[in-house]
């Protein structure tokens, strides 16, 4: 059958990315088709929406930097086809720091300080230059802790976010970069809001159209300590999230969840974690203590939500995978799941595949 | 009830006057689509005249007055004709259920029951008996269980690749939407994890149209595709 490429779009629409990906190989048509970015931008609309029962999937890079694994974890936590990676970036420094629409961002310290956005389902990328900072000879130096990328729906655009803190001056700087512009700016505003070196590295919480870290607060309107803080993708201004109640850091392990449609942070203390979610976005007074099942020890930390309203946590030492879920759900069922590849540098990020490409404006590497 | 236009008062009392014939005279009809519009919003208008929906009927509780309208009569017949000039006689509520076409067609009055058929150039006698076949099926035992309902779907749809793109086609057409997301469905399924190859064969691709070096590229790159 020869079918017209109206209704060919529609099966398409209804494939997953890895099978569209194989198809762009059956004849030029539907390579063109597939490869159209309009096409590219409403399957993955599609994917997404609320009704179509997506589960965000997890991503990780094998120890041999040979292939990106990629983890589902519904109905339970299984594997999923991995993704080849480059051979010119198969070195032990490289590192996954954000995604977002099927784009993953790297960083790689040899044999130079690089940045690269790049998408494992289709295989491209592009190199992101670090920020040209004549002043600070230490730039480029890993100490940035804050990072992301995120979308900017009004112009089209990716932005990879950097937060950092100069280590003498332990003064914070905020900059952003635009892929369509190709350039770095500075945020206004960043005084207040300094990155915790003993935090480590953070991937950023993307959650209704901003993007969230753990940091040191040092304004005026509020008691130092740790909060978090959002960067508006709209606006690109930051402001501040209080805490459920304040944290002394020492006695603490902080860090925030999210996934299927929640905004939330565990907070573990030497016995076991508590997760808070918030049900009102950035109403101090509508953070909620989760009524669920969860682990009564401190050695997994929480990796996402699902749809289905359980959590992912992860063993810190052997990475093993296990989902809890509602209080009643018999805990002898519960199955740890064995990551293949992993070390014990091993970061997970929540990731949706994509047939998207990158705005041109940096020179596109296939 | 005096705001609406009096040839429509003049319908209902006509439609009010027929005792026990359940089919309603065509004058009656325009005016029954204003009733069930009114019946989302103005409930007490209908109360008063006794009249309550059952089923997609409306039907007037007393015993002396039996109105029975209906949006189209489960008696009444239409006729399809297929692009071989072979005419088919179907209830019109089956298919005014399942086509979003036919159902325009006949809402909107360009139809006329006694005296023209729907013409149907693009789908052939074959296809349409078929597609008949499908609407008739799923209106009649639409409270059936799913399971039922799936597995003659599944008897239904065991065809081959040219009868699968006939009924594809033909429900594109008609827009009947749940056999089309049936198909869909069937297709996909047909072409999930399968090789390049088989895919071409399936949907008689002779010439890819790519060049023997791309060609040659696609393979080295993509080994376990093909």
């Amino acid at each position: 059958m020869t079918l017209p490429p109206e209704l060919l779009e529609i099966i398409f629409l209804r494939l997953p990315v890895r099978s569209l990906i194989q198809f762009k190989c059956v004849c030029k048509q539907w390579r063109s088709l597939i490869s159209d970015p309009y096409f590219a931008k409403l399957h993955y609309d599609v994917a997404i929406a609320p009704t179509h029962n997506n589960n965000t999937k997890l991503l990780y890079l094998s120890s041999d930097f040979s292939r990106a694994c990629c983890v589902k974890t519904e109905p339970s936590i299984h594997h999923d086809y991995p993704f080849k990676l480059q051979e010119t970036y198969k070195n032990h420094s490289l590192r996954i720091i954000g995604s977002c629409r099927g784009f993953v961002l790297l960083r790689n310290y040899k044999p130079k300080p690089v940045l690269i956005l790049w998408n494992p389902a289709t295989g491209s990328h592009v190199r992101v230059p670090y920020p040209n900072n004549s002043s600070n000879s230490e730039f480029p130096c890993p100490d940035f802790f804050c990072h992301g990328v995120v979308y900017e729906k009004s112009n089209d655009d990716y932005l990879v976010i950097m937060g950092s803190v100069r280590p003498l001056k332990r003064k914070p700087e905020w900059k952003f970069f635009s892929v369509r512009s190709n350039s770095w700016k500075e945020i206004e505003g960043g005084d207040c809001f300094t990155p915790n070196i003993s935090m480590g590295h953070q991937l950023g919480l993307l959650y209704n159209e901003a993007i969230h870290w753990l940091v040191v607060y040092n304004g005026s309107d509020y008691p130092r300590g740790i909060v978090i803080v959002a960067f508006d993708i709209a606006t690109k201004t930051l402001s501040m999230i209080p805490l459920p109640y304040p944290q002394d850091p020492s006695q603490w392990e902080l860090s925030l969840v999210g996934g299927a449609g929640f905004f939330g942070i565990c907070m573990l203390n030497e016995f076991w974690p508590y997760i808070f979610v918030m049900k009102e976005y950035k109403v101090e007074s509508s953070w909620i203590l989760i009524d669920m099942l969860l682990p009564s020890d401190n050695t997994m930390i929480p990796l996402c939500f699902t749809q289905s309203g359980d959590v992912v946590w992860m063993n810190r030492i052997n990475k093993d995978l296990i989902k809890f879920g509602k209080l009643g759900s018999n805990e002898e069922e519960l199955q740890e799941f064995k990551l293949d590849f992993c070390d014990k540098d091993t970061v997970l990020v929540m990731f949706n595949e994509s047939l998207l490409s990158l705005p041109s404006s940096c020179r596109q590497e296939e | 009830m005096d705001k609406w236009p009096s040839s429509n008062r003049y319908s209902l009392k006509a439609a009010l006057m027929i005792n026990y014939n359940p089919v309603i005279p065509s004058l009656c009809l325009p005016f029954l689509d204003l009733l069930i519009e009114i019946m989302s919003i103005k409930e007490k208008w209908l109360s008063a005249w006794c009249i309550k929906p059952v089923g997609g009927a409306l039907v007037r509780q007393e015993p002396e007055y039996i109105l029975l309208a209906l949006m189209g009569s489960p008696l009444k017949k239409i006729m399809l004709c297929s692009s071989e000039k072979e005419i088919f006689n179907v209830e019109e509520q089956v298919m005014v259920q399942h086509s979003v076409i036919i159902n325009n067609m006949i809402e909107d009055g360009s139809y006329n029951h006694e005296e023209s058929k729907i013409p149907l150039d693009c789908v052939d006698s074959k296809t349409l008996k078929k597609v008949i076949d499908y609407c008739t099926h799923h209106t009649h035992h639409q409270n059936d269980n799913q399971e039922d309902l799936e597995a003659w779907d599944a008897q239904f749809l065991n065809v081959d690749s040219n009868g699968l793109y006939d009924l594809l086609m033909a429900a594109n057409y008609l827009e009947i939407r749940n056999l089309l997301d049936l198909i869909y469905g069937t297709i996909k399924n047909m072409i999930k994890g399968k090789k390049i190859d088989e895919i071409r064969r399936i949907f008689n691709i002779k010439d890819h149209g790519f060049t023997s070096e791309e060609e040659e590229q696609n393979r080295k790159e993509y080994p376990h595709f093909y």
